[in-house]
């Protein structure tokens, strides 16, 4: 039996969020359901695009800095307690 | 999600047995990302490094005790840590938590451009300079889900939980913001082109 899939599977199949076992029902079920499919093929074509927006921020070498240095005294910190 | 040649796992496996390259590794290779989801939320650059900085001394205390769970992912946990003392943040200055991007100009015009032509370069900026815009369009709760999903990492069951809402309503916020931002794509003939955007 095809399992049914919403357009919100769509969005969990886009993002990976499904088991190696689902994804491959939800595969199946795409080529038998012409509405899911357009659904994906929107849905991926966005992400694509949004794909290449990086938004991320780097923090200061000094924080960097410190938090290692945490870590390579822990042991020694610990030794002392 | 980047593939990377030595994964979080082994480096985590490394750093438990002393490696502290394999840490400093960890580090790097996801500081942005979570210095990023943090600032996001406090929107302050100072209290973000201070989070950042007291979520991995919550990593190293874990890992170094033999307290962390082998089976979760690495970037997932710190993200949820992460996440955490944000919000606990906002409660000792009772502040309402919205994680969105009011102004966005701040965290978004910090863009990273590889060594492409002046052309090509400008053909970036500009794109992504419509972009940022149409994202800062949609409504706030499809744009929360958005940021959160996309550019935060977290799983539409984190979402859920961290909104207060089901997953369902998450995944169905996610469809709209995708959708109509796609419409708004098409509206400003926004084309994509491998050629140009190579991944």
């Amino acid at each position: 039996m095809i399992q049914t899939f919403t357009l919100d599977d769509a969005v969990r199949y886009t993002y990976d969020e499904m088991s190696a076992e689902e994804a491959r029902r939800f595969e199946k079920a795409l080529c038998l359901d012409s509405e899911l499919m357009d659904m994906f093929h929107k849905l991926h074509s966005v992400k694509s695009r949004m794909e290449n927006i990086s938004i991320d921020k780097e923090p200061s070498n000094q924080t960097v800095n410190s938090i290692l240095a945490y870590s390579k005294t822990f042991d020694i910190r610990v030794a002392e307690e | 999600m980047k593939k990377y040649a030595v994964s979080d796992s082994k480096l985590v496996s490394l750093y438990k047995e002393g490696h502290e390259a394999a840490f400093e590794q960890l580090v790097n290779r996801h500081k942005a990302k979570i210095f990023t989801a943090i600032y996001m939320i406090v929107k302050d650059e100072c209290i973000a490094e201070d989070i950042l900085q007291e979520a991995f001394i919550k990593v190293v205390n874990t890992i170094k005790s033999g307290r962390y769970n082998e089976e979760g992912k690495f970037l997932p946990w710190v993200m949820r840590i992460a996440h955490n003392l944000s919000i606990d943040h906002f409660r000792k200055t009772r502040r309402y938590p919205t994680i969105v991007v009011e102004d966005g100009s701040n965290v978004f015009n910090t863009l990273d451009f590889s060594e492409d032509s002046a052309e090509s370069i400008q053909i970036k900026k500009d794109t992504h300079t419509l972009l940022r815009q149409l994202i800062k369009e949609l409504p706030e709760a499809q744009r929360q889900v958005l940021t959160m999903r996309h550019y935060m990492d977290m799983s539409f069951k984190e979402i859920a939980d961290a909104t207060g809402v089901s997953i369902n309503t998450a995944l169905g916020r996610m469809r709209y913001a995708l959708i109509n931002l796609r419409k708004k794509m098409q509206k400003h003939n926004i084309a994509y082109d491998p050629n140009i955007y190579p991944r």
